[in-house]
């Protein structure tokens, strides 16, 4: 057969595309790809207009707004930052090998927080209150995150302990959690109301020029962090089997890190803070799909972003016309899966 | 073990991959290729269709004789505040002011979108999509300013000048009437759940006291919003002629007002003079802190003469004004 020699490996016919998408990873992430296609669908037809998306034969001008400036931008935002919070809390997982790792528990997305709310105050402050660009939002976030991230490697440096790391970054978060809201306590200004909203996490601000920038950042990032799927599967076992492989311990780690932090401040710069899809989505994923490095990163963008889409369609219509912040869903939703998951895996 | 041997088996798993990465662009083309179209406003010559996302916004319509076609709800309100509650009949709640929900505003079809940016700033893109949309800088500040940014957004500067106008005559009237009793330093602040705010000049309720000459304790004599956390160790500096007070209201309200009691029942409050002549007073958290609005304005002034004990005409109203709302 012509084909065969175009084929990754033998292992094409019957058991996946290769040793790295066995066959049981692919059903997973294609049945993964298939809810997370349909809740996308759910979204963009509930609201308070219900609107068919596979019926518009000619669509009036109402719902072509409400469709692509609307629920469009909102859910593509919804995929980005689930997307990019749940695989940097896999990267960060298996980097420490601490399984409570997460953006959020690291103090990466409390200090992409304290950092866009610093800059929102000198914003207000140098400029007269011009609200910043999605992309000094976006470059504000990514400086905040890296330099915790700096910070805890720094703390860490002498001894390389990695549950000491992750202490540090709890300590890390607090303190960041307490200067914003020292910040918001002391600020006599209009910005503190802002800030707040940023802080809850909401997609409600979603429109394409911020998409467009973060859409490109987080694409760029998890391909990245796809390429270097080798380092990350050795480092899941450890650092010494690392470097008998002959793999440069350094400078792969410190570039999984910083992977990790940028995909934390395109989350934080998108949305704000969203709790839990960073901490919980990769160990579901483990439960799901417990095969392979490739399908683990493919199935956390998938799982992120379906828990916060599925969270922000709560979010919009379990109260409407009142919306709540999406967090407050990501975490009810995701919490009792993952319970639940955790203990079916107990018993078996 | 035979993936990690090096390097034919890196080009295989290399060629799987960018497979992938193939498919992963062609599944986002026409993500990017989406049609994006341009804001599709409403005809200008219709009548106007407003939406307002915040309470100021909403009483500057409605002063000027309109109706907004969807508003957010009052903050204290079920849905609107009662001083506007019978002019709001029929006007959907498009959701709350620091959380609007744009799609039912946007099935509204609005021809403008009046708001301020102190809630609304990070949603201005989204909503010029929908309609032309103009925000004032901070609802709580400068309502006068803002009522006639307002009222130029909808084409009625002169309706406006006209109306701000009235209530400037009855603030000078009351004014006056005001600097013929002794009684002139007024101390503010709310109560919280769980705190008490001191407030300042650069509120609601602060430029009221200002415009109708009333003086204000030093530490409240400051051109700020308010002071937050506000110590019980500090309650001598509350000293003043009157003080007034406004009470978070939520529907549940109850630690709020026991915390009220306990901060009343301190010595140090006990022993301010304010409080031993009987001239402490609560104020509706609505009407003059919360509304921001000009109407607030007038049921505030409306409220002036009975606050201030003042001597009321025969058979008349102080400083009433000559239009009904």
């Amino acid at each position: 057969m012509p084909e065969d020699k175009w084929l990754p490996d033998r292992h094409w016919r019957g058991a996946g595309l290769s040793l790295l998408l066995p066959a049981g990873a692919l059903r997973v992430l294609g049945l993964l790809l298939l809810v997370l296609a349909l809740v996308s669908l759910l979204a963009m037809a509930l609201g308070p207009l219900w609107i068919n998306p596979l019926d518009l034969q000619a669509p009036s001008p109402l719902q072509q707004l409400v469709l692509f400036e609307l629920r469009w931008p909102r859910l593509l935002l919804g995929l980005v930052v689930g997307a990019s919070l749940a695989v940097a809390g896999f990267v960060l997982q298996s980097l420490t090998r601490v399984s409570i790792a997460a953006p959020s528990v690291l103090g990466l997305a409390d200090g992409a927080g304290l950092s866009v709310v610093l800059v929102l105050f000198a914003g207000e402050a140098l400029w007269g209150g011009q609200l910043l660009s999605p992309q000094g939002m976006a470059l504000a976030a990514l400086a905040g995150a890296v330099a915790v991230l700096m910070l805890l490697r720094g703390l860490s440096r002498r001894d390389g302990d990695l549950e000491k790391m992750v202490f540090a970054g709890l300590v890390v978060a607090a303190i960041c959690k307490a200067l914003v809201s020292l910040l918001l306590l002391l600020s006599q200004s209009d910005m503190a109301m802002q800030a707040q909203i940023w802080l809850v996490g909401s997609l409600a601000q979603a429109n394409p020029a911020l998409n467009r920038w973060l859409l490109a950042a987080c694409v760029l990032l998890l391909v990245m962090t796809l390429l270097n799927y080798r380092a990350l599967a050795l480092y899941r076992l450890s650092d010494e089997v690392m470097g008998s492989l002959g793999q440069p311990v350094g400078i792969s780690q410190r570039w999984l890190y910083l992977l990790a932090a940028g995909l934390t401040a395109i989350a934080v710069a998108g949305a704000g803070q969203v709790s839990f899809v960073g901490l919980v989505v990769p160990h579901l994923i483990r439960r799901i799909c417990p095969r392979g490095v490739p399908a683990q990163l493919i199935g956390n963008a998938c799982g992120g972003a379906l828990l916060v889409v599925a969270a922000d369609v709560l979010a919009r219509n379990l109260f409407s016309p009142y919306e709540l912040p999406v967090g407050i869903f990501t975490a009810l939703i995701g919490v009792p899966c993952f319970l639940w998951l955790y203990g079916r895996g107990g018993r078996s | 073990m035979s993936n990690f041997r090096l390097p034919l088996g890196f080009l295989r798993h290399g060629l799987t991959l960018r497979l992938l990465v193939l498919l992963l662009s062609i599944l986002l083309l026409p993500i990017l290729q989406l049609p994006l179209s341009a804001p599709a406003y409403a005809s200008e010559a219709a009548a106007v269709r407003v939406v307002t996302l915040s309470n100021d916004s909403t009483e500057a319509l409605l002063a000027l004789g309109l109706k907004p076609v969807g508003a957010t709800r009052s903050l204290n309100g079920e849905p609107w505040y009662p001083h506007i509650a019978h002019q709001m009949q029929g006007v959907t709640v498009v959701g709350l002011e620091n959380a609007p929900n744009l799609e039912l505003i946007a099935s509204l079809q609005p021809d403008l979108i009046l708001g301020s940016r102190q809630q609304s700033a990070r949603l201005r893109a989204t909503l010029e999509r929908i309609a032309p949309t103009v925000l004032v800088r901070d609802s709580r500040k400068g309502w006068q300013q803002n009522f006639l940014i307002f009222a130029r957004a909808l084409g009625q500067e002169q309706a406006g000048l006209k109306r701000l106008a009235e209530v400037q005559a009855r603030i000078q009237c009351l004014k006056q009437a005001l600097h013929q009793q002794p009684l002139r330093q007024v101390s503010v602040l709310r109560f919280n759940p769980g705190q008490v705010r001191l407030y300042q000049r650069d509120s609601f309720s602060g430029e009221l006291f200002a415009a109708l000459g009333l003086t204000r304790p030093a530490s409240q004599n400051v051109h700020a919003y308010g002071v937050n956390n506000f110590s019980r160790e500090r309650i001598a500096e509350l000293e003043a002629d009157w003080l007034f007070y406004f009470t978070y209201s939520a529907r549940r309200q109850q630690s709020t007002l026991l915390y009220r009691e306990a901060f009343m029942s301190d010595p140090a409050w006990q022993q301010l003079s304010v409080v031993r002549h009987n001239r402490v007073r609560s104020l509706d958290d609505g009407i003059w802190n919360t509304a921001n609005g000009i109407l607030a304005a007038g049921v505030a002034l409306d409220q002036i003469p009975q606050l201030f004990s003042l001597a009321v005409p025969e058979g008349g109203a102080l400083c009433r004004s000559s239009v009904k709302d």
